[in-house]
């Protein structure tokens, strides 16, 4: 039987596509953005290369898996009895923020919106709930995607490249590689990743408990917090490499991290859902 | 002109804006008294006790409250927050005026360039009081738990050097410091809100015209950590304590004038010639 054109519009991918469309697509100046962002942590990371090289304390060009640490690498333990300020890299508050921003305002809207209308033609809120759950997965994995592009382009563009990473950065970086597990190269990508959309999921769902401003709040709080205390609770901390147990030790262990991800993940999931189910929309 | 004025400001200062922007910076004012100064008090005593103990000096306000901490992670947070802080109360009501159209009930009865002039008014003042109230509050409780005592550049417990802004006065006279800082922080505060108004004019939606200003502030500071100039970062510079780097004066000042030329020159000629419909 060939569904009616109401029956398609009802359906999850009807959302799904709907979704992408207005909220990735129409939205294509974030996504710019993210590519001026990584594309400027490259730039960082090659011009602080160029700098060592010319003072002989290095001689290998970079590879993108030093960018990719580069742009991610966090900030050491903070210890508050050091008597040192407590200062976050501007560099990843500023990608981390951006995320932020990203998730912040396309659901919200969209309910304010023409998603209104779809909603009703639907009659079903969990497609609507869902389709935005799939298209926060999206836009994150998207993000981090024309991140990496634009990290690897360049790197090649300034003639390095590779997924080598050098130890006389990580020196400079004043980060010392303890045992390597064999997947280590994996988690390093990996682990930002879950971590952006744990807690990007998590701020989705508080949208509907608190408005989208004090959610936003929320998640910059989090980010201080992770930076300031050493906790794989504080979520943060899994996306800062330099925190991790392979260069710190008693640091972030992956295994763990990657459980308090995905559980923050499906919670907020499941409580967003629950609380879409009974909200208010008028 | 004074009617809308004081309608604008009226409106500004009983927003629930306003009361859940202080309500956000109290809190954080309030946290940091009860986690940094509070354990302190057992020990601001002792040197009474001990007055021949060499090497001992008392705790004293100037590092110890919001803005003059070291290695605070609620003076950072606090800083982090000022363009959120400064935005809540006012930011988007001109986007939210226009969106609703009490803009267009508003011009047939004030000259539009009145209105305007009103409107960044009441977004700057709310703004810096915003973000000024919460740390007036946490200063005076903190005066009042710990002594005032002369900060004394021996004890190294103060990031306030030799090459940091104003540094003989903080050493001599640190209120008058203080009420400088404080001019400094509200002036900028309520600058940074009024980058909401000529965003209205472009952003598409609410959480635009109020995330700006917050992403500019994070985007400055990122650039000019890369560029080596980090006292061109808001984020360093209003904090009293110059923790991270020593603040400048001309750098501020510059920055200021800037800010200011560009949100009420592009606000105050645009708007009036804005259609309104």
């Amino acid at each position: 039987m060939i569904p009616s054109d109401t029956q398609k519009r009802g359906t999850l991918h009807y959302y799904i596509l709907y979704d992408w469309s207005r909220g990735i697509l129409h939205r294509w100046p974030v996504f710019l953005a993210s590519a001026l962002i990584f594309g400027f942590a490259g730039l960082q990371c090659c011009d602080s290369y160029a700098t060592l090289r010319m003072s002989g304390e290095i001689t290998a060009l970079p590879s993108f898996l030093d960018a990719w640490i580069y742009a991610f690498k966090g900030m050491a333990v903070f210890n508050p009895l050091s008597n040192q300020p407590f200062n976050i890299p501007a560099l990843w508050l500023l990608i981390e923020i951006f995320i932020a921003y990203m998730v912040s305002s396309y659901p919200y809207t969209d309910l304010d919106g023409v998603g209104r209308q779809v909603l009703v033609r639907s009659q079903k809120r969990w497609h609507w709930w869902f389709g935005k759950c799939i298209w926060n997965i999206s836009s994150i994995v998207l993000f981090y995607a024309i991140g990496a592009i634009s990290l690897l382009l360049v790197v090649l563009l300034k003639g390095g490249g590779g997924l080598t990473l050098h130890p006389e950065i990580l020196d400079i970086w004043e980060m010392q590689m303890q045992a390597p597990a064999g997947s280590w190269k994996i988690m390093v990508f990996l682990l930002p990743l879950l971590m952006s959309l744990a807690l990007s999921m998590l701020q989705m769902a508080a949208m509907f408990f608190v408005k989208p401003m004090m959610s936003f709040a929320a998640v910059v709080a989090v980010l201080v917090c992770s930076a300031f205390f050493n906790t794989p609770f504080l979520i943060g901390n899994h996306a800062m490499i330099m925190r991790y147990a392979l260069f710190t030790p008693g640091g972030i262990e992956p295994l763990p991290a990657i459980a308090i991800d995905t559980g923050l993940f499906l919670a907020a999931l499941l409580v967003g859902k629950l609380r879409f189910d009974r909200y208010d929309i008028y | 002109m004074r009617r809308i004025v004081k309608s604008e400001i009226y409106r500004a200062f009983h927003s629930y804006g306003f009361l859940l922007s202080l309500a956000i910076g109290l809190v954080i004012a309030v946290m940091q008294i009860i986690k940094n100064v509070v354990p302190i008090l057992q020990y601001v005593d002792l040197v009474f006790l001990y007055p021949d103990k060499a090497g001992n000096f008392p705790h004293t306000v100037f590092n110890k409250w919001l803005g003059g901490e070291l290695t605070g992670l609620y003076s950072h947070l606090y800083f982090l927050f000022i363009p959120l802080l400064a935005v809540l109360p006012y930011g988007d009501s001109y986007f939210m005026d226009r969106k609703t159209g009490y803009t267009k009930n508003i011009l047939i009865r004030v000259k539009s360039s009145s209105y305007h002039s009103a409107k960044y008014m009441a977004v700057f003042l709310s703004g810096g009081a915003a973000v000024i109230i919460p740390l007036l509050v946490n200063l005076g409780i903190s005066a009042l738990l710990i002594p005032s005592v002369l900060p004394e550049v021996s004890t190294h417990t103060h990031a306030i050097t030799a090459v940091s802004m104003w540094s003989a006065l903080y050493y001599s006279h640190p209120y008058l410091y203080l009420a400088g800082y404080f001019g400094i922080i509200f002036l900028f505060s309520g600058l940074w809100a009024t980058i909401c108004l000529p965003v209205s004019f472009v952003g598409g939606n609410r959480f635009l015209v109020l995330l700006f200003p917050f992403l500019l502030y994070v985007f400055i500071n990122s650039v000019s950590d890369f560029f080596g100039f980090s006292a061109l970062s808001p984020l360093h510079f209003l904090q009293p304590s110059q923790s991270v780097v020593p603040a400048n004066f001309v750098v501020i000042l510059i920055e200021t004038i800037l800010l200011a030329a560009i949100t009420f020159g592009i606000f105050t000629i645009k708007g009036p010639h804005d259609d309104t419909f």
